[in-house]
């Protein structure tokens, strides 16, 4: 009875609704195909912006030398890339994606960068992230919690690990404060970017996705919210271009 | 003020803090003392309102949009510098801030601060080398040591001069002379003791 109603259960992929087990499944493909060119269209879609979106984070971070960072989510290595430099010799970053396709792309850029000695890599689920309990300085999860199923799991999954005054940062898109962003943002995501994304990717329903997916997910209120119910004090929020893009911040205390 | 700015802005106080705390070797202990506590600071002009978080091993200035906290501080930001210089939570009254410190972590604050003993001399030989930031230190130094010396030669010297003086008032009998002898009757008379002092 248990086993058929677990079955039953169902969450949302973009605007579609998919059975919990299949999610991770969906988004892997969806990951798969764009891995390629991720980074590319991440220069395209935000105009570079993602950059200074990126900086930002690095720069609320708080991360010092000798820190442990975890990148959950980290695909192709950007942030990780500069904690990288931040942490030091002493330090150690931890670049983790659920995609092995995302990740073998971070893991080539950062051998060809150069950083070897600080740095290791991890196919990780950001529900059941496989490290002891308070053994990271900082998280970051950069334009990844909307592509997680059970979004609360990983979260208290996140706080198990962070140690004590450790920091965890979610860089993700949200709600547009400004109606007549909210317009044109929702006219380029819908009616642009998906050709954009066919057009170099040759994969428009991957980046229908994208916009599907950031609709879905939650706006910057509920997320400190869920941020705060899973244990996090001090939770904020920064919107970062009108909100189109919001940068939470919350501390284990 | 964007908010993004204000969060930035308190980072970047905190990370110079934490690297110079880093240079006190006591820090640890210290910070273990208030550690997983935290104070809200609130300035009524211009407004904006901070949380100071304390872990084991950092100090984490945040923005923050609490009203009110277990440990809070209330005052213009005129005020809480003030008391911060003050050093004191007696002195809060008298610089205008209002105090909410059920934890009693503001006075274990104020002791910190005043104990804070960094190294900046090894901070500033990281930027410049080792040679150049001891000369500097050097100098330093130097230069306090003939400020004090001065400051105490010339309290020496007044009161030679002031002993000198009252000789000879003395032997004048002059019995109008009632004046305050605990300091300088005129910018003169300093400049006469310090004299005094110096010239063999």
């Amino acid at each position: 009875m248990s086993s058929e109603q677990d079955s039953e259960k169902t969450t949302h992929f973009g605007f579609s609704e998919v059975a919990v087990e299949k999610k991770a499944e969906r988004v892997a493909d969806v990951f798969h195909s764009v891995a390629a060119k991720y980074d590319i269209m991440n220069d395209l879609m935000s105009g570079g912006i993602h950059r200074l979106w990126k900086r930002t984070t690095i720069e609320l971070s708080g991360v010092r030398p000798g820190h442990t960072v975890l990148d959950i989510a980290g695909g192709t290595g950007d942030l990780s890339l500069k904690f990288s430099r931040l942490v030091g010799e002493q330090g150690r970053v931890i670049l983790a994606d659920i995609n092995d396709s995302m990740l073998k792309v971070g893991r080539d850029r950062l051998i060809d960068s150069g950083v070897l000695n600080n740095i290791s890599f991890a196919q990780a689920d950001a529900q059941f992230l496989p490290f002891a309990d308070n053994s990271i300085d900082c998280i970051t999860i950069a334009f990844g919690l909307r592509n997680v199923t059970d979004k609360d799991m990983a979260l208290r999954s996140m706080l198990r690990v962070l140690k004590p005054g450790g920091r965890l940062l979610v860089l993700e898109f949200s709600k547009p404060k400004n109606p007549l962003l909210a317009k044109i943002y929702d006219t380029y995501s819908f009616q642009i970017l998906p050709r954009v994304g066919k057009l170099i990717a040759d994969d428009a329903d991957s980046y229908r996705y994208l916009a599907e997916s950031i609709r879905m997910h939650p706006d910057q209120q509920t997320l400190k919210g869920m941020m705060s119910d899973a244990g996090f004090s001090h939770c904020q929020y920064y919107n970062m271009t009108g909100g189109i893009v919001a940068l939470h911040r919350g501390i284990k205390g | 003020m964007n908010d993004t700015a204000i969060a930035l802005a308190c980072e970047s106080i905190g990370k110079v803090l934490n690297r110079a705390l880093e240079y006190d070797p006591q820090t640890p202990q210290k910070l273990s003392t208030v550690a997983g506590k935290s104070l809200l600071i609130e300035s009524t002009a211009p407004r904006f309102t901070v949380s100071l978080l304390f872990t084991d091993s950092q100090l984490i200035i945040m923005p923050s949009d609490e009203c009110f906290a277990a440990a809070m501080l209330s005052g213009t930001a005129p005020a809480l510098i003030r008391l911060l210089l003050a050093g004191d939570i007696e002195a809060a009254e008298k610089c205008q801030v209002d105090v909410n410190d059920e934890d009693e972590l503001v006075p274990t604050l104020l002791s910190l601060s005043r104990e804070i003993d960094i190294d900046w001399e090894a901070l500033l030989a990281e930027r410049t080398g080792d040679v150049a930031a001891h000369l500097f230190g050097e100098t330093l130094r130097k230069a306090q040591q003939f400020q004090q010396d001065i400051a105490s030669r010339s309290k020496n010297g007044w009161a030679t001069y002031k002993a000198d003086n009252n000789t000879e008032s003395n032997s004048n009998n002059n019995p109008n002379n009632n004046s305050d002898d605990s300091k300088p009757q005129s910018p003169l008379d300093v400049i006469g003791a310090q004299l005094k002092a110096f010239l063999p």
